[in-house]
């Protein structure tokens, strides 16, 4: 793996995981998204499984929004909330809505709209990771931590741990000191750390 | 049943620490290793549940 900070590019030579493959193919099917959350702790090689892949992506018009979802249908991907395109759309305003492949719930992309700060920190600061056969776009090292410090279950603060200790060489410090006084999660670094 | 909930907690930390303690061992095996090896092993994790 290698990191090129100011190009803000990773290059990872990984064998892909079917996991992989599933999110590769999901995400070329997007203009702008970043992936977020526990699937980017797996990518980098925490050994974990997980159902779901966390995906934020910009606020779409409702025609933009029909015409991704007739893409992703016609890739071989099903909504599991919804199959009226109407009610997906609505709900897509105030929750997560999750696709997977058709006919296999698991895994699937549990795709939200960037609302926050947070998010659209993580998005105006991704990442490109090049993949063997493909690249994907995940927030920075820095925010993944202050966040999984936040939500802070074991498995969180176990995936804050694997990405502190694999970036800990490359990490902007100041700012990932920053993010943690921002999110008041200061004593769960001390417990990762 | 008697149930030291003292022990258990304590148990609980402990287990969490070991855990802590397994990343870091892996997170430097993952660095000595290409790529390649280290996600060969990982694929095994990550797909064992997927159908």
């Amino acid at each position: 793996m290698k990191y090129y900070k100011n190009k803000k590019e990773i290059e990872l030579n990984r064998e892909l995981s079917i996991l992989d493959d599933f999110v590769i193919k999901f995400c070329n099917l997007l203009d702008e998204y970043v992936v977020v959350s526990g699937y980017v702790s797996i990518l980098f090689g925490r050994s974990r499984g997980t159902e779901g892949v966390d995906l934020l992506i910009p606020k779409l018009s409702e025609n933009e929004f029909k015409k991704l979802w007739r893409k992703i249908y016609l890739n071989g991907f099903e909504c599991l909330n919804t199959s009226k395109v109407n009610e997906s759309y609505d709900y897509l305003k105030s929750h997560a809505i999750r696709f997977a492949l058709k006919g296999k719930p698991v895994p699937n992309i549990e795709f939200k709209i960037i609302k926050n700060d947070l998010d659209k920190y993580s998005s105006d600061n991704k990442i490109k990771v090049k993949l063997k056969n493909g690249a994907l776009f995940i927030s920075p090292p820095e925010m993944q931590i202050a966040y999984k410090l936040f939500l802070a279950s074991d498995k969180d603060l176990e995936d804050a741990k694997h990405i502190y200790e694999l970036f800990k060489k490359d990490l902007n410090m100041k700012e990932l000191e920053r993010l943690i006084n921002n999110l008041k999660v200061r004593r769960n670094f001390e417990k990762i750390k | 049943m008697k149930i030291d909930f003292e022990q258990l907690e304590k148990d609980n930390e402990d287990n969490f620490k070991e855990r802590l303690e397994f990343i870091k061992y892996w997170v430097e095996f993952i660095k000595k290793n290409k790529d390649e090896v280290w996600s060969r092993q990982q694929n095994i994790v990550v797909d064992g549940q997927i159908f």
